[in-house]
């Protein structure tokens, strides 16, 4: 009783603390990064009333027709236009990138905690597993999974989803691991909690706040990785727009000099995870102090699929210290 | 972490030992994700294309009738021979196919990481020296952008700029026509350096640059944060405090006493990021139709050849061990605090 209340009159202000205290480059990067995404988020939900042309639609636009105002990012050798493909694009671009970042938490975050509190055989075992599985090329990984689940929505998010695991199960393990030893987890087990309790009640709501961090930069990574699934064939079915898909298509019409079908799907890809890497990184500033207090600035030591072994790396350095 | 201080004989087994499971790991998840997947290979290869004799007499000749803990057990007996099977669509061993094609691959890697480290150690270490000002606000928005930039789209733009509008550089290929230099190593610019055939060579990079600055670019904006940060660190250490005070100029101070150390974690990242180079690799290869494993793959995938897909991938992850396990041994030798 004594330890619930005190969590709960501890927690948000354990949450807010950081925010407080980060400087105000911290904060600018985190509302820009923030900004960004809202935008795309914004043009998913309303991109049919954003454009009168769908994404799908061929009928009556003209072949390859450069921009011009009847279609400001002009059009693509299938009749498609391409303002409407890259609007259209980032609903699915989100969609999946949601899809995917839920399945590996779903998955990363349980594990991270079975293993991380649980320790022994157990621990050594999934650590040895998915270290494996972290250490091998992101990218293959994604495209032999799609090659065998085959091309769709949710066959992409899986085969993005797998790459992630093992980097929420890391952080969440090795967070669970620092936060198993504290006094107010000795103390609810010297009152008796059951495991199930100290887990999921005292354990998670401590773990489960670097879970925006490694979200917001898995989210950008699985950006790409969901273009270059589609580049290289094994994204979404056509005609669905996506942006990967798009630009495996306009590579053909480079030749020929033909430049806007392949820059604007590219620059809103890379202006979509530069935002979110913002947002992650910004984030990870605030919320990891440990980086903070070892006087490495504002700056984290790598992003993406790095990040989270430098960040780790960082930790336990930190620690050991 | 227990025991610290062991030697670095000891340190080199124990890491070797640790990679056999990490392997065995890799190869039951490519034989399982790719072998156990229903629908099975022939089928995918061939479908309609074949009587159903034809396509059992494949089936048999390729082993894939046996059951599949025999087919697991066959897999990795042949791993172990360095047998990496056979494309069900060409019949081809897959084990030559990657003598032939890993060099093109290689050149391209070892290029573009050359690029990465000129890039990502020359930005890094200028951000963290004039930290906060507008060089650092400008290294640090390149590591971010290159970063977000999907690799194959900024080869396309490359493609775009100096092929198709500027012809200053080929947009595909390995090398001009009949410019191969004599086979040695398979790697075009050493082959050619050997036989002191220059034309080849410059022939050979005319090729190279484009898809190996592409690749380098995207692999040193990773690099340009974490040299950045250990600049940072390092600057701000005891021993660089006492070497200004000792009256040592600061160009001196930066360049051997913060620089070198900043550089060590920098041979770790280097080898972290090689499993971000193969993936792409595969990307780059693609875009510029650069004749290496990765477009080999690329088209196996498109065949739907999946004993020649796990021939490859099954490379891909020795490859990746192989290179960690290295990178580990040089920073244990590097520095002695490692060998725990």
């Amino acid at each position: 009783m004594i330890a619930r209340k005190h969590r709960l009159r501890l927690l948000p202000e354990r949450w807010l603390r950081p925010w407080r205290e980060a400087g105000r480059f911290a904060r600018t990067v985190v509302w820009v990064g923030a900004g960004i995404t809202a935008i795309f988020v914004f043009i998913a939900i309303f991109a049919p009333f954003i454009w009168h042309y769908s994404g799908t639609a061929y009928q009556g636009i003209p072949k390859l027709a450069p921009p011009s105002g009847k279609h400001p990012f002009g059009t693509t050798s299938i009749n498609f236009d391409v303002l409407a493909r890259v609007l259209y694009g980032a609903r699915l671009a989100l969609e999946v990138v949601g899809l995917s970042v839920t399945f590996s938490v779903a998955i990363g975050l349980p594990l991270g905690l079975y293993a991380g509190y649980r320790g022994g055989w157990q621990d050594r075992t999934l650590v040895m597993v998915m270290d494996s599985l972290y250490a091998f090329p992101g990218l293959l990984l994604a495209i032999v999974v799609a090659a065998f689940l085959g091309r769709g929505v949710v066959n992409a998010s899986v085969a993005i989803a797998v790459v992630y695991i093992p980097q929420y199960f890391r952080v969440i393990r090795n967070h669970v691991i620092s936060v198993r030893e504290e006094v107010f987890v000795d103390a609810a087990r010297a009152l008796g909690a059951k495991r199930r309790t100290i887990v999921w009640r005292y354990i998670f709501f401590n773990v489960v706040q670097s879970i925006p961090v490694i979200f917001s930069l898995n989210a950008a990574d699985a950006i790409i990785t969901l273009a270059a699934l589609g580049f290289l064939g094994y994204g979404v079915n056509p005609p669905t727009p996506e942006w990967g898909q798009d630009l495996s298509r306009a590579i053909h019409d480079l030749a020929s000099g033909v430049w806007w079908t392949a820059l604007f799907p590219g620059l809103a890809i890379v202006i979509l995870t530069t935002g979110m890497t913002l947002l992650g990184e910004g984030l990870n500033d605030i919320v990891n102090p440990l980086l903070r207090r070892v006087g490495i600035g504002t700056q984290t030591p790598a992003i993406g699929t790095v990040a989270q072994g430098g960040a780790a790396a960082g930790e336990t350095q930190v620690l050991e210290q | 972490m227990a025991k610290r201080g062991g030697s670095l004989g000891r340190y080199v087994l124990l890491r070797i030992l640790l990679t056999v499971p990490m392997v065995l790991i890799l190869l039951t998840f490519v034989f399982v994700i790719l072998r156990v997947a229903p629908g099975d290979p022939i089928e995918a290869a061939y479908g309609q294309k074949l009587p159903p004799a034809e396509i059992a007499k494949v089936r048999h000749n390729l082993g894939l009738d046996r059951p599949l803990i025999v087919q697991y057990g066959a897999y990795l007996g042949d791993m172990v021979h360095g047998d990496f099977g056979k494309s069900v669509v060409t019949q081809q061993s897959v084990g030559t196919l990657i003598r032939a094609d890993f060099p093109a691959t290689l050149e391209l890697t070892l290029t573009a990481m050359l690029v990465a480290i000129v890039v990502g150690v020359g930005i890094g270490s200028l951000s963290g020296r004039f930290r906060d000002t507008p060089i650092d606000l400008g290294g640090r928005l390149f590591g971010i952008v290159i970063y977000a930039a999907p690799i194959f789209w900024l080869g396309m733009m490359f493609q775009l700029l100096f092929s198709v509008k500027l012809h200053i550089f080929p947009s595909g290929g390995r090398t001009a026509a009949f410019a191969q230099p004599h086979h040695i190593t398979g790697l075009y610019l050493l082959d050619s350096v050997l036989t002191w055939n220059w034309s080849a060579f410059w022939q050979t990079l005319r090729y190279l640059a484009l898809p190996a600055i592409t690749l380098g670019l995207v692999i040193g904006g990773v690099l340009v944060r974490l040299v950045r940060v250990h600049m940072l660190q390092t600057l701000q250490s005891d021993y660089v405090e006492a070497a200004r005070a000792r009256g040592i100029p600061e160009w001196r101070v930066v360049m051997r006493h913060a620089f070198r150390n900043a550089l060590i974690p920098v041979i770790t990242v280097t080898g972290l990021q090689f499993a971000a180079l193969l993936g792409g690799a595969v990307l780059t290869e693609t875009t510029f139709t650069w004749p290496g494993l990765g477009s080999q793959l690329v088209q196996y995938l498109d065949s739907r050849d999946y004993p020649g897909v796990q021939g490859i991938i099954t490379f891909f992850a020795i490859l990746v061990v192989f290179v960690s396990l290295l990178i580990d041994v040089i920073n244990a030798y590097v520095d002695p605090r490692i060998r725990y």
